[in-house]
Protein backbone atom coordinates (compact mmCIF):
# COMPACT_ATOMS: atom_id res chain seq x y z
CA UNK A 1 0.00 0.00 0.00
CA UNK A 2 1.44 3.32 -0.70
CA UNK A 3 1.15 6.22 1.67
CA UNK A 4 2.32 9.14 -0.62
CA UNK A 5 -0.13 11.78 -0.38
CA UNK A 6 2.28 14.90 -0.86
CA UNK A 7 0.79 18.09 -1.47
CA UNK A 8 0.69 19.47 -5.09
CA UNK A 9 3.04 21.71 -5.32
CA UNK A 10 2.08 25.39 -4.90
CA UNK A 11 4.63 28.22 -5.59
CA UNK A 12 4.11 30.77 -2.98
CA UNK A 13 2.48 34.25 -4.49
CA UNK A 14 5.29 36.38 -6.30
CA UNK A 15 5.67 39.90 -4.61
CA UNK A 16 3.66 40.97 -7.65
CA UNK A 17 0.69 38.85 -7.13
CA UNK A 18 0.75 40.15 -3.23
CA UNK A 19 1.33 43.07 -3.33
CA UNK A 20 -2.02 43.20 -5.83
CA UNK A 21 -3.92 40.93 -3.33
CA UNK A 22 -3.02 42.59 -0.63
CA UNK A 23 -3.60 46.12 -1.53
CA UNK A 24 -7.28 45.00 -2.88
CA UNK A 25 -7.72 43.58 0.58
CA UNK A 26 -7.13 46.18 2.85
CA UNK A 27 -8.40 48.86 0.27
CA UNK A 28 -12.26 46.76 0.32
CA UNK A 29 -11.45 45.97 4.04
CA UNK A 30 -11.06 49.73 5.24
CA UNK A 31 -13.55 51.53 6.10
CA UNK A 32 -15.83 53.77 3.34
CA UNK A 33 -15.64 57.17 2.28
CA UNK A 34 -11.62 56.90 0.68
CA UNK A 35 -10.42 59.30 -1.98
CA UNK A 36 -10.39 58.28 -5.56
CA UNK A 37 -7.14 58.29 -5.70
CA UNK A 38 -6.67 55.38 -3.99
CA UNK A 39 -9.23 53.23 -5.75
CA UNK A 40 -6.86 53.45 -8.76
CA UNK A 41 -4.05 52.56 -6.58
CA UNK A 42 -5.04 48.60 -6.51
CA UNK A 43 -5.05 48.28 -10.57
CA UNK A 44 -2.52 50.36 -10.42
CA UNK A 45 -0.70 47.08 -8.69
CA UNK A 46 -1.93 45.09 -11.52
CA UNK A 47 -0.55 46.47 -14.35
CA UNK A 48 2.98 47.48 -12.56
CA UNK A 49 3.45 45.96 -9.44
CA UNK A 50 6.92 44.62 -10.54
CA UNK A 51 8.22 48.55 -11.74
CA UNK A 52 6.88 49.26 -8.03
CA UNK A 53 9.08 46.61 -7.23
CA UNK A 54 11.90 47.98 -8.83
CA UNK A 55 11.29 51.36 -8.13
CA UNK A 56 11.13 50.43 -4.35
CA UNK A 57 14.58 48.94 -4.49
CA UNK A 58 15.78 51.99 -6.35
CA UNK A 59 14.97 54.47 -3.31
CA UNK A 60 15.81 52.12 -0.48
CA UNK A 61 19.50 52.20 0.23
CA UNK A 62 21.78 49.41 1.86
CA UNK A 63 21.66 51.65 5.13
CA UNK A 64 18.68 52.21 7.49
CA UNK A 65 16.28 54.88 6.08
CA UNK A 66 16.56 56.44 9.83
CA UNK A 67 20.05 56.60 9.13
CA UNK A 68 19.77 59.22 6.04
CA UNK A 69 16.18 60.85 6.37
CA UNK A 70 15.54 63.66 8.42
CA UNK A 71 12.71 66.17 8.86
CA UNK A 72 12.64 69.25 10.06
CA UNK A 73 13.58 70.27 13.26
CA UNK A 74 11.20 70.12 16.01
CA UNK A 75 10.90 72.51 19.38
CA UNK A 76 12.88 70.32 21.09
CA UNK A 77 15.53 68.01 20.27
CA UNK A 78 17.04 65.06 22.02
CA UNK A 79 20.98 65.33 21.58
CA UNK A 80 21.10 61.79 20.49
CA UNK A 81 18.37 61.70 17.73
CA UNK A 82 20.04 61.96 14.60
CA UNK A 83 16.79 61.41 12.90
CA UNK A 84 13.28 63.07 13.27
CA UNK A 85 9.84 62.15 12.27
CA UNK A 86 7.91 65.30 12.81
CA UNK A 87 6.19 67.50 9.75
CA UNK A 88 4.20 69.42 11.81
CA UNK A 89 0.48 70.06 11.80
CA UNK A 90 -1.74 67.77 9.62
CA UNK A 91 -2.79 70.43 6.54
CA UNK A 92 -6.42 71.84 6.68
CA UNK A 93 -7.03 70.07 3.23
CA UNK A 94 -6.46 67.03 4.12
CA UNK A 95 -8.46 66.78 7.52
CA UNK A 96 -11.57 66.12 6.59
CA UNK A 97 -10.05 63.34 4.40
CA UNK A 98 -8.42 62.03 7.32
CA UNK A 99 -11.47 62.12 10.01
CA UNK A 100 -12.92 59.89 6.63
CA UNK A 101 -9.77 57.32 7.34
CA UNK A 102 -10.63 57.06 11.31
CA UNK A 103 -14.24 55.66 10.56
CA UNK A 104 -15.61 51.83 10.73
CA UNK A 105 -17.55 50.17 7.69
CA UNK A 106 -20.98 51.17 8.33
CA UNK A 107 -20.21 53.31 11.14
CA UNK A 108 -23.01 55.71 11.88
CA UNK A 109 -22.58 58.96 13.73
CA UNK A 110 -19.61 62.05 12.68
CA UNK A 111 -16.18 61.44 14.28
CA UNK A 112 -14.22 63.86 15.93
CA UNK A 113 -10.38 64.34 15.96
CA UNK A 114 -8.08 64.13 19.02
CA UNK A 115 -5.06 64.59 17.74
CA UNK A 116 -3.52 64.51 14.80
CA UNK A 117 -0.04 64.91 13.35
CA UNK A 118 1.93 64.84 10.05
CA UNK A 119 5.15 63.12 9.81
CA UNK A 120 7.26 61.10 7.61
CA UNK A 121 6.05 58.41 5.78
CA UNK A 122 7.36 54.85 4.71
CA UNK A 123 9.26 55.91 1.62
CA UNK A 124 11.11 59.17 1.24
CA UNK A 125 8.37 60.34 -1.41
CA UNK A 126 5.32 59.99 0.82
CA UNK A 127 4.21 61.02 4.29
CA UNK A 128 1.98 59.81 7.12
CA UNK A 129 -0.74 61.50 8.65
CA UNK A 130 -1.60 59.87 11.92
CA UNK A 131 -4.66 60.54 14.48
CA UNK A 132 -6.30 59.97 17.60
CA UNK A 133 -10.26 59.85 17.13
CA UNK A 134 -13.76 59.28 18.87
CA UNK A 135 -16.88 58.53 17.55
CA UNK A 136 -19.18 57.50 20.72
CA UNK A 137 -21.67 54.66 19.83
CA UNK A 138 -24.11 52.64 21.53
CA UNK A 139 -21.61 49.15 22.04
CA UNK A 140 -22.11 46.38 20.58
CA UNK A 141 -21.81 43.02 22.01
CA UNK A 142 -18.37 40.66 21.87
CA UNK A 143 -19.74 37.26 20.38
CA UNK A 144 -18.00 34.35 22.60
CA UNK A 145 -18.38 31.87 19.81
CA UNK A 146 -15.52 30.99 17.64
CA UNK A 147 -17.10 29.65 14.49
CA UNK A 148 -15.32 30.54 11.43
CA UNK A 149 -17.98 32.90 9.31
CA UNK A 150 -19.42 31.08 6.49
CA UNK A 151 -19.29 32.25 2.75
CA UNK A 152 -21.53 35.12 2.49
CA UNK A 153 -21.66 35.89 5.95
CA UNK A 154 -22.05 39.85 6.22
CA UNK A 155 -23.13 42.23 8.80
CA UNK A 156 -26.32 42.77 8.67
CA UNK A 157 -29.12 45.06 10.46
CA UNK A 158 -28.75 47.77 12.97
CA UNK A 159 -25.15 47.85 13.83
CA UNK A 160 -25.47 49.43 16.98
CA UNK A 161 -27.26 45.88 17.91
CA UNK A 162 -25.03 43.17 20.14
CA UNK A 163 -23.40 40.87 17.88
CA UNK A 164 -24.22 42.40 14.44
CA UNK A 165 -21.72 45.53 14.71
CA UNK A 166 -20.86 48.84 16.26
CA UNK A 167 -18.16 48.76 18.84
CA UNK A 168 -17.19 45.83 20.47
CA UNK A 169 -17.16 46.10 24.52
CA UNK A 170 -13.78 46.25 25.03
CA UNK A 171 -13.74 49.60 23.24
CA UNK A 172 -17.26 51.20 23.78
CA UNK A 173 -15.81 54.82 23.88
CA UNK A 174 -15.15 54.76 20.52
CA UNK A 175 -12.05 55.91 19.73
CA UNK A 176 -9.58 54.66 17.58
CA UNK A 177 -6.43 55.23 16.01
CA UNK A 178 -5.89 55.22 12.05
CA UNK A 179 -3.13 56.38 9.29
CA UNK A 180 -3.40 57.78 6.15
CA UNK A 181 -0.28 57.70 3.57
CA UNK A 182 -0.11 60.37 1.41
CA UNK A 183 0.43 59.99 -1.39
CA UNK A 184 -1.18 56.51 -1.41
CA UNK A 185 0.92 54.36 -4.42
CA UNK A 186 1.41 50.53 -5.15
CA UNK A 187 5.10 50.32 -3.11
CA UNK A 188 3.70 51.86 0.30
CA UNK A 189 1.56 48.69 1.50
CA UNK A 190 -1.66 49.99 2.77
CA UNK A 191 -2.84 53.53 2.22
CA UNK A 192 -4.82 54.08 5.21
CA UNK A 193 -5.78 51.87 8.21
CA UNK A 194 -7.71 52.46 11.55
CA UNK A 195 -7.69 50.65 15.05
CA UNK A 196 -9.50 50.69 18.15
CA UNK A 197 -8.11 52.00 21.43
CA UNK A 198 -9.30 49.53 23.91
CA UNK A 199 -11.56 51.70 26.69
CA UNK A 200 -9.13 50.33 29.53
CA UNK A 201 -6.21 51.99 27.76
CA UNK A 202 -7.66 55.30 27.04
CA UNK A 203 -8.60 55.59 30.33
CA UNK A 204 -5.47 54.29 31.81
CA UNK A 205 -3.24 57.96 32.97
CA UNK A 206 0.98 58.23 32.62
CA UNK A 207 2.42 58.86 35.90
CA UNK A 208 5.20 59.79 37.19
CA UNK A 209 6.95 56.11 37.08
CA UNK A 210 5.04 55.04 34.27
CA UNK A 211 5.62 58.57 31.81
CA UNK A 212 4.04 57.04 29.14
CA UNK A 213 0.48 55.02 28.30
CA UNK A 214 0.86 53.13 25.41
CA UNK A 215 -2.45 54.00 23.20
CA UNK A 216 -1.58 51.96 20.01
CA UNK A 217 0.98 49.97 18.49
CA UNK A 218 1.75 48.79 14.63
CA UNK A 219 5.20 46.89 14.76
CA UNK A 220 4.78 45.20 11.16
CA UNK A 221 3.97 47.84 8.52
CA UNK A 222 6.16 47.15 4.88
CA UNK A 223 6.52 48.44 2.25
CA UNK A 224 5.54 46.38 -0.81
CA UNK A 225 8.98 45.28 -1.85
CA UNK A 226 9.20 43.80 1.59
CA UNK A 227 12.39 46.12 2.06
CA UNK A 228 11.44 49.01 4.13
CA UNK A 229 9.99 47.76 8.00
CA UNK A 230 8.07 50.65 9.80
CA UNK A 231 7.24 50.41 13.63
CA UNK A 232 5.00 53.05 14.98
CA UNK A 233 3.15 53.86 17.93
CA UNK A 234 0.93 56.70 20.09
CA UNK A 235 0.93 57.40 23.67
CA UNK A 236 -0.86 59.41 26.01
CA UNK A 237 2.52 61.60 27.77
CA UNK A 238 2.25 62.56 30.95
CA UNK A 239 2.71 66.63 31.73
CA UNK A 240 6.54 65.60 32.39
CA UNK A 241 7.46 64.52 29.00
CA UNK A 242 9.26 66.77 27.00
CA UNK A 243 10.33 64.63 23.87
CA UNK A 244 10.58 60.98 23.19
CA UNK A 245 12.86 58.84 21.14
CA UNK A 246 12.75 55.37 19.62
CA UNK A 247 15.43 53.23 17.81
CA UNK A 248 14.28 49.61 16.57
CA UNK A 249 16.60 46.48 17.66
CA UNK A 250 17.36 44.04 14.91
CA UNK A 251 19.07 40.89 14.96
CA UNK A 252 20.82 42.40 18.50
CA UNK A 253 21.60 45.35 16.69
CA UNK A 254 19.78 48.73 17.97
CA UNK A 255 19.15 51.01 14.65
CA UNK A 256 19.58 54.91 15.50
CA UNK A 257 17.59 57.30 17.83
CA UNK A 258 14.74 58.51 15.96
CA UNK A 259 12.96 61.93 17.52
CA UNK A 260 9.20 61.30 17.97
CA UNK A 261 6.66 63.89 18.53
CA UNK A 262 5.34 64.92 22.06
CA UNK A 263 2.33 67.31 21.91
CA UNK A 264 -0.82 68.30 23.57
CA UNK A 265 -0.29 65.36 25.84
CA UNK A 266 0.03 62.86 23.75
CA UNK A 267 3.41 61.18 22.58
CA UNK A 268 3.99 59.67 18.55
CA UNK A 269 7.48 57.57 17.76
CA UNK A 270 8.60 55.72 14.49
CA UNK A 271 11.34 53.93 13.64
CA UNK A 272 12.29 51.98 10.18
CA UNK A 273 14.74 49.54 9.22
CA UNK A 274 15.66 48.48 5.57
CA UNK A 275 17.18 45.43 4.42
CA UNK A 276 15.21 42.15 3.11
CA UNK A 277 12.21 40.95 4.92
CA UNK A 278 9.61 38.92 5.23
CA UNK A 279 5.76 39.34 5.63
CA UNK A 280 4.47 39.11 9.33
CA UNK A 281 7.86 39.98 10.72
CA UNK A 282 8.09 42.45 13.93
CA UNK A 283 10.42 45.35 14.38
CA UNK A 284 10.94 45.14 17.90
CA UNK A 285 11.59 48.76 19.35
CA UNK A 286 12.98 50.43 22.48
CA UNK A 287 11.15 53.96 23.34
CA UNK A 288 12.24 56.59 25.89
CA UNK A 289 11.11 59.82 26.89
CA UNK A 290 12.69 62.72 28.58
CA UNK A 291 11.57 65.89 30.93
CA UNK A 292 12.37 69.36 29.36
CA UNK A 293 15.61 69.29 31.22
CA UNK A 294 16.70 66.10 29.25
CA UNK A 295 16.69 64.09 32.37
CA UNK A 296 15.41 60.51 31.00
CA UNK A 297 11.71 59.77 32.56
CA UNK A 298 10.96 55.72 33.60
CA UNK A 299 8.72 54.65 30.76
CA UNK A 300 8.07 50.94 31.89
CA UNK B 1 5.79 31.04 10.48
CA UNK B 2 4.58 32.71 13.05
CA UNK B 3 3.94 31.74 16.17
CA UNK B 4 1.23 30.28 18.05
CA UNK B 5 1.85 33.05 20.92
CA UNK B 6 2.18 35.60 18.21
CA UNK B 7 -1.23 34.58 16.34
CA UNK B 8 -3.17 35.04 19.38
CA UNK B 9 -1.90 38.58 19.74
CA UNK B 10 -2.90 39.39 16.19
CA UNK B 11 -6.48 37.49 16.86
CA UNK B 12 -6.80 40.07 19.88
CA UNK B 13 -5.81 43.04 18.24
CA UNK B 14 -8.48 41.72 15.01
CA UNK B 15 -11.08 41.41 17.86
CA UNK B 16 -10.97 45.06 18.60
CA UNK B 17 -11.20 45.82 14.93
CA UNK B 18 -7.51 46.54 14.47
CA UNK B 19 -7.52 47.00 10.40
CA UNK B 20 -3.26 46.95 10.91
CA UNK B 21 -3.87 43.09 12.70
CA UNK B 22 -5.93 42.44 8.78
CA UNK B 23 -2.96 43.30 6.96
CA UNK B 24 -0.75 41.14 8.67
CA UNK B 25 -2.63 38.30 9.33
CA UNK B 26 -2.82 38.46 5.20
CA UNK B 27 0.98 38.46 5.45
CA UNK B 28 1.07 35.37 7.54
CA UNK B 29 -0.84 33.25 5.75
CA UNK B 30 -2.17 34.51 2.22
CA UNK B 31 0.09 31.86 0.84
CA UNK B 32 -1.29 29.34 3.15
CA UNK B 33 -4.82 29.99 1.66
CA UNK B 34 -4.10 29.97 -1.80
CA UNK B 35 -2.14 27.03 -1.68
CA UNK B 36 -5.41 25.67 -0.10
CA UNK B 37 -7.95 26.88 -2.66
CA UNK B 38 -5.93 26.14 -5.65
CA UNK B 39 -5.64 22.61 -4.36
CA UNK B 40 -9.52 22.84 -3.90
CA UNK B 41 -10.33 24.75 -7.56
CA UNK B 42 -7.10 23.81 -9.67
CA UNK B 43 -7.82 27.22 -10.86
CA UNK B 44 -5.11 30.20 -10.02
CA UNK B 45 -7.60 32.92 -10.35
CA UNK B 46 -10.32 31.44 -8.20
CA UNK B 47 -8.12 30.71 -5.81
CA UNK B 48 -7.05 34.25 -5.79
CA UNK B 49 -10.18 35.14 -5.30
CA UNK B 50 -10.78 32.81 -2.60
CA UNK B 51 -7.68 34.53 -0.90
CA UNK B 52 -9.54 37.81 -1.41
CA UNK B 53 -12.65 36.52 0.04
CA UNK B 54 -11.71 34.32 2.72
CA UNK B 55 -10.04 37.72 4.62
CA UNK B 56 -12.63 39.69 3.71
CA UNK B 57 -15.29 37.65 5.24
CA UNK B 58 -12.61 37.12 8.13
CA UNK B 59 -12.00 40.65 8.57
CA UNK B 60 -16.33 41.64 8.03
CA UNK B 61 -16.51 38.70 11.41
CA UNK B 62 -14.26 40.76 13.34
CA UNK B 63 -16.28 43.76 12.78
CA UNK B 64 -19.65 42.55 13.11
CA UNK B 65 -19.60 39.66 15.61
CA UNK B 66 -16.45 39.19 16.94
CA UNK B 67 -15.25 35.78 17.77
CA UNK B 68 -14.05 34.53 21.18
CA UNK B 69 -10.36 34.92 21.32
CA UNK B 70 -8.09 31.89 19.81
CA UNK B 71 -8.06 28.91 21.40
CA UNK B 72 -5.89 26.87 18.68
CA UNK B 73 -2.59 27.80 18.10
CA UNK B 74 -2.78 29.33 15.62
CA UNK B 75 -5.34 31.39 13.16
CA UNK B 76 -4.09 29.27 10.23
CA UNK B 77 -6.88 26.37 10.62
CA UNK B 78 -9.63 29.35 10.93
CA UNK B 79 -8.63 30.77 7.93
CA UNK B 80 -8.45 27.34 5.92
CA UNK B 81 -12.00 26.62 7.17
CA UNK B 82 -13.21 29.88 6.13
CA UNK B 83 -11.53 29.02 2.86
CA UNK B 84 -13.35 26.09 2.23
CA UNK B 85 -16.59 27.68 2.78
CA UNK B 86 -15.31 30.58 0.01
CA UNK B 87 -14.61 27.55 -2.43
CA UNK B 88 -17.59 25.99 -2.26
CA UNK B 89 -19.75 29.36 -2.78
CA UNK B 90 -17.07 30.70 -5.72
CA UNK B 91 -18.12 26.75 -6.94
CA UNK B 92 -21.80 27.70 -6.89
CA UNK B 93 -21.46 31.15 -8.53
CA UNK B 94 -19.26 29.51 -11.26
CA UNK B 95 -21.84 26.88 -12.46
CA UNK B 96 -24.35 29.60 -12.95
CA UNK B 97 -21.78 31.33 -14.87
CA UNK B 98 -20.64 28.28 -16.68
CA UNK B 99 -24.45 28.10 -17.93
CA UNK B 100 -24.37 31.55 -19.24
CA UNK B 101 -20.66 31.12 -21.02
CA UNK B 102 -21.71 28.16 -22.69
CA UNK B 103 -24.64 29.95 -24.08
CA UNK B 104 -22.25 32.14 -25.87
CA UNK B 105 -19.88 32.16 -29.14
CA UNK B 106 -16.44 30.44 -28.58
CA UNK B 107 -13.53 32.81 -28.60
CA UNK B 108 -11.38 32.84 -31.22
CA UNK B 109 -8.57 30.79 -31.79
CA UNK B 110 -5.19 32.26 -29.29
CA UNK B 111 -2.29 30.64 -28.90
CA UNK B 112 0.11 32.23 -25.76
CA UNK B 113 3.40 30.35 -26.03
CA UNK B 114 3.97 32.03 -22.53
CA UNK B 115 6.26 29.79 -20.45
CA UNK B 116 4.97 31.15 -17.48
CA UNK B 117 1.15 30.72 -19.04
CA UNK B 118 2.01 27.10 -20.05
CA UNK B 119 2.75 26.68 -16.57
CA UNK B 120 0.14 28.08 -14.74
CA UNK B 121 -2.43 25.61 -17.52
CA UNK B 122 -0.20 22.80 -16.94
CA UNK B 123 -0.70 22.92 -12.86
CA UNK B 124 -4.15 23.44 -13.51
CA UNK B 125 -4.41 20.46 -14.88
CA UNK B 126 -2.42 17.98 -12.79
CA UNK B 127 -4.53 19.56 -10.21
CA UNK B 128 -7.62 19.04 -12.00
CA UNK B 129 -7.36 14.94 -12.44
CA UNK B 130 -6.13 15.41 -8.03
CA UNK B 131 -9.03 16.88 -7.53
CA UNK B 132 -11.37 14.32 -9.49
CA UNK B 133 -9.78 11.84 -7.45
CA UNK B 134 -10.67 13.61 -4.39
CA UNK B 135 -13.75 14.48 -4.96
CA UNK B 136 -14.83 10.74 -4.82
CA UNK B 137 -13.63 10.96 -0.71
CA UNK B 138 -16.26 11.72 1.84
CA UNK B 139 -16.40 15.15 2.34
CA UNK B 140 -14.85 14.74 5.47
CA UNK B 141 -11.86 12.27 4.85
CA UNK B 142 -11.01 15.14 1.95
CA UNK B 143 -11.58 18.07 4.49
CA UNK B 144 -9.00 16.22 6.60
CA UNK B 145 -6.44 15.37 3.37
CA UNK B 146 -6.18 19.20 2.40
CA UNK B 147 -5.53 20.38 6.09
CA UNK B 148 -3.58 18.14 8.13
CA UNK B 149 -1.67 16.56 4.40
CA UNK B 150 -1.68 19.11 2.03
CA UNK B 151 -1.64 22.07 4.21
CA UNK B 152 0.29 20.89 7.45
CA UNK B 153 -2.36 21.30 10.17
CA UNK B 154 -1.16 19.31 12.94
CA UNK B 155 -3.82 16.61 14.03
CA UNK B 156 -4.66 19.28 17.32
CA UNK B 157 -5.21 22.47 14.74
CA UNK B 158 -7.14 20.16 12.19
CA UNK B 159 -9.13 18.66 15.17
CA UNK B 160 -9.72 22.49 16.22
CA UNK B 161 -11.11 24.43 13.24
CA UNK B 162 -13.06 21.08 12.54
CA UNK B 163 -14.40 20.88 15.90
CA UNK B 164 -13.92 17.06 16.04
CA UNK B 165 -11.67 15.25 18.56
CA UNK B 166 -8.48 14.95 17.57
CA UNK B 167 -9.06 11.26 17.28
CA UNK B 168 -11.39 11.51 14.81
CA UNK B 169 -8.88 13.19 12.64
CA UNK B 170 -6.53 10.73 12.82
CA UNK B 171 -9.11 7.86 11.78
CA UNK B 172 -10.27 9.99 9.18
CA UNK B 173 -6.53 10.36 7.87
CA UNK B 174 -5.64 6.93 8.24
CA UNK B 175 -8.50 5.77 5.77
CA UNK B 176 -7.84 8.31 3.95
CA UNK B 177 -4.17 7.31 3.12
CA UNK B 178 -5.49 4.17 2.46
CA UNK B 179 -7.83 5.42 0.32
CA UNK B 180 -6.70 8.22 -1.90
CA UNK B 181 -3.66 6.76 -3.69
CA UNK B 182 -5.31 3.78 -5.30
CA UNK B 183 -8.44 6.62 -6.06
CA UNK B 184 -5.89 8.71 -7.58
CA UNK B 185 -4.25 6.19 -9.83
CA UNK B 186 -7.77 5.61 -11.33
CA UNK B 187 -8.27 9.01 -12.09
CA UNK B 188 -5.02 8.77 -13.67
CA UNK B 189 -5.21 5.90 -15.83
CA UNK B 190 -8.56 7.21 -17.10
CA UNK B 191 -6.96 10.14 -18.19
CA UNK B 192 -4.71 8.22 -20.11
CA UNK B 193 -7.45 6.12 -22.07
CA UNK B 194 -9.69 8.96 -22.77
Amino acid sequence: MTTDLEPPRVPPLTAAERARLRNRLMERARPTNRRPLARWAAPVVGVGAVAAVVAGTLVVTSQSPDAGVAGPSGPIASPAAKVRVDLGTVPAADVAELLASCQFPDETGRGKLVWSRHVRGITTDSTMMVALAVNPQAPGKAATTRTPPRSGDRPTGDPRKPGSGGAPDFAKLGYRYCMMRTPPSAEVGASASVGRVSDKGWKAEPTAQHALVTLAVTDGDFTMDLRTLQAWRLYRAHPDVAKVEARYVLNGKPGPWTSGVVTDGFAYTEVQAAGKFTSGQRLTTEVRAFDAHGKQLPTS
Amino acid sequence: MATGSADQELWERLRVGDHFALGELFDRYADDVRAFAFRRTASWSTADDVVQATFLSTWRRFQGNPPGPLTGATARGWLLIVAGNECRALARTANRLRGLIDRLPPPLPHDDHAPDVARRLDDERRMSVIRRAVAQLPRHERETLELVVWSGLTIVEAADALGVPAGTVKARLHRTRRRFPDLLSRVDLTEELS
